[in-house]
């Protein structure tokens, strides 16, 4: 089995990264609600 | 040990299967040997028979121990993540007033020209001092409206608040979703000194689209002036990150190939990402009949992501503790005039209002409690779904409005899954 992408890590860290223009948070890159705007 | 109720797994490259974790976001590539075992072999069989196979499995997620529900571990981070975390994210709209007349835009009818008064500005930042988390994280989006009407506004908060995160060794950063007509070096400039360094700039393709669909408030085209003004971003190409976002529905479906394509060719892929956003009709804002569905909106999304051969992190299916700062407990949105929503979708809107900066308790809970109460793990339907992790009932705001509203990786996820293994090995 070769990983590919490691497990996420499961602490608080993930946080901060989910208010910002991240890859985790459906707000901003993906967020539907700016679509209109 | 027991096999992971969110594993997916998918055909490869050379025959191998690629094997996903939707809880833990990991991804493995197997061979045809233990692609078998793992699909024919039952748990106590893989211990037995192929032991480091096993644990491989239980190390990277596809397998937990004996006993442990992952609707409970899902539910875990979803709650401590909600309530329990060191961050601070305010949304500040330093003015409702705009410069533009969007064709779709939702904000239409609260549009006002009104600018946040000296005693609200005073409220939000002792706010701030009394609600950031000493050694935490203090994240601030300005928003509008169009938030560069208020550049001094935004320059005088920020010193402030930037003054308060080195006295209580808060780690700060902030972004700016503007419509890039007022960005200009000077702007940039204040920007930088007050580490705004994340800016989300929309536009909607060629000139022509583009200044059809995002006029200046006199029909003027805007068009000339936001690529000028991203022009001059170059030079500080190293300290600013801009998302430049595409709002497509069916009158500009190929808008966004157009605009990277714009980007590449100025060389500015190095600090621009292009992405096609989702206009959506809210109530009477734009036809319904115009705008894309969530499954052509995902196929949309899923061709352009995989088309391209960078950015793929960002369309990858990480795992969600929340959703977005709507369900965030520490999150908070708030107007010119002080009053507060827990999403941006809602500003202006006072009945959905969750109180002012000056007079926080006790004013409409229901609404607060509307999202941030809902436990999507024991959603009848989510809790069944292998795609709960990656999406935990989406769009809050919509889920209050017309119920959940899964994510767009359920209509693509085979489809990106044959670029993404590949993509993520480079």
């Amino acid at each position: 089995m070769k990983v590919i992408v490691n497990k996420e890590e499961r602490n608080l860290k993930n946080v901060r990264s989910a208010c910002t223009l991240s890859i985790t948070c459906e707000g901003h890159l993906c967020c539907p609600s700016l679509g209109s705007k | 040990m027991k096999k992971s109720n969110y594993n997916f797994i998918f055909p490869g490259e050379e025959g191998k299967s690629v094997l996903y974790n939707s809880r833990t976001g990991a991804m493995a590539e197997l061979d045809k040997e233990h692609a078998e075992q793992l699909e024919n072999l039952s748990e106590q069989e893989l211990e037995a028979q192929n032991p480091d196979f096993a644990s491989a499995l239980l190390t990277n997620g596809f397998a937990v121990e004996e006993g442990v529900s992952e609707l409970d571990m899902i539910r875990y981070d979803m709650l401590r993540t909600r309530f329990g975390n060191r961050s601070l994210i305010l949304t500040i709209t330093p003015t409702l007033d705009c410069n533009f007349g969007c064709k779709y835009c939702y904000e239409k009818e609260v549009v006002q020209n009104q600018y946040m008064s000296e005693d609200t500005q005073e409220a939000i930042i002792e706010y701030i001092e009394n609600n950031a988390f000493a050694e935490g994280n203090l994240h601030i989006s300005w928003y509008g409206g169009e938030p560069l009407l208020a550049l001094n506004i935004i320059d005088k908060m920020s010193k402030q608040i930037l003054q308060i995160c080195d006295e209580k060794r808060i780690e700060y950063d902030a972004e700016i979703i503007t419509n890039g007509y007022l960005l200009t070096e000077d702007a940039a400039e204040v920007l930088i000194e007050n580490k705004i360094n994340k800016i989300q700039i929309t536009l909607d393709g060629n000139k022509e689209t583009h200044d059809q669909r995002r006029p200046l408030l006199n029909g003027k085209g805007t068009y000339g002036v936001i690529w000028e003004n991203l022009r001059g971003l170059k030079k500080y190409q190293d300290k600013l990150w801009v998302a430049l976002r595409v709002n497509v529905d069916k009158n500009n479906e190929a808008a966004v190939y157009g605009v990277e394509q714009q980007v590449e060719s100025e060389k500015m892929d190095s600090f621009v990402y292009v992405y096609p956003g989702k206009v959506m009709a809210v109530g009477s804002c734009y036809k319904k009949s115009e705008c894309f569905n969530n499954a052509e909106f995902a196929i949309l999304e899923q061709k352009f992501s995989c088309s391209r051969e960078k950015g793929i992190r960002y369309s990858y299916p990480y795992p969600k503790h929340i959703v977005c700062c709507a369900d965030n407990n520490n999150a908070i949105v708030v107007d010119a005039q002080g009053f507060l929503y827990r999403c941006w979708m809602e500003i202006g809107v006072k009945e959905r209002s969750v109180g002012n900066i000056k007079e926080i308790e006790g004013k409409n809970e229901q609404v607060l409690y509307e999202y941030v109460l809902n436990d999507i793990t024991n959603n009848k339907t989510c809790k069944e779904c292998k795609y709960l992790p990656i999406c935990l009932g989406g769009c809050p705001f919509i889920r209050i409005a017309k119920g959940n509203n899964c994510t767009l990786f359920k209509y693509t996820m085979e489809q990106y899954m044959q670029y993404i293994p590949h993509k993520m090995k480079k």
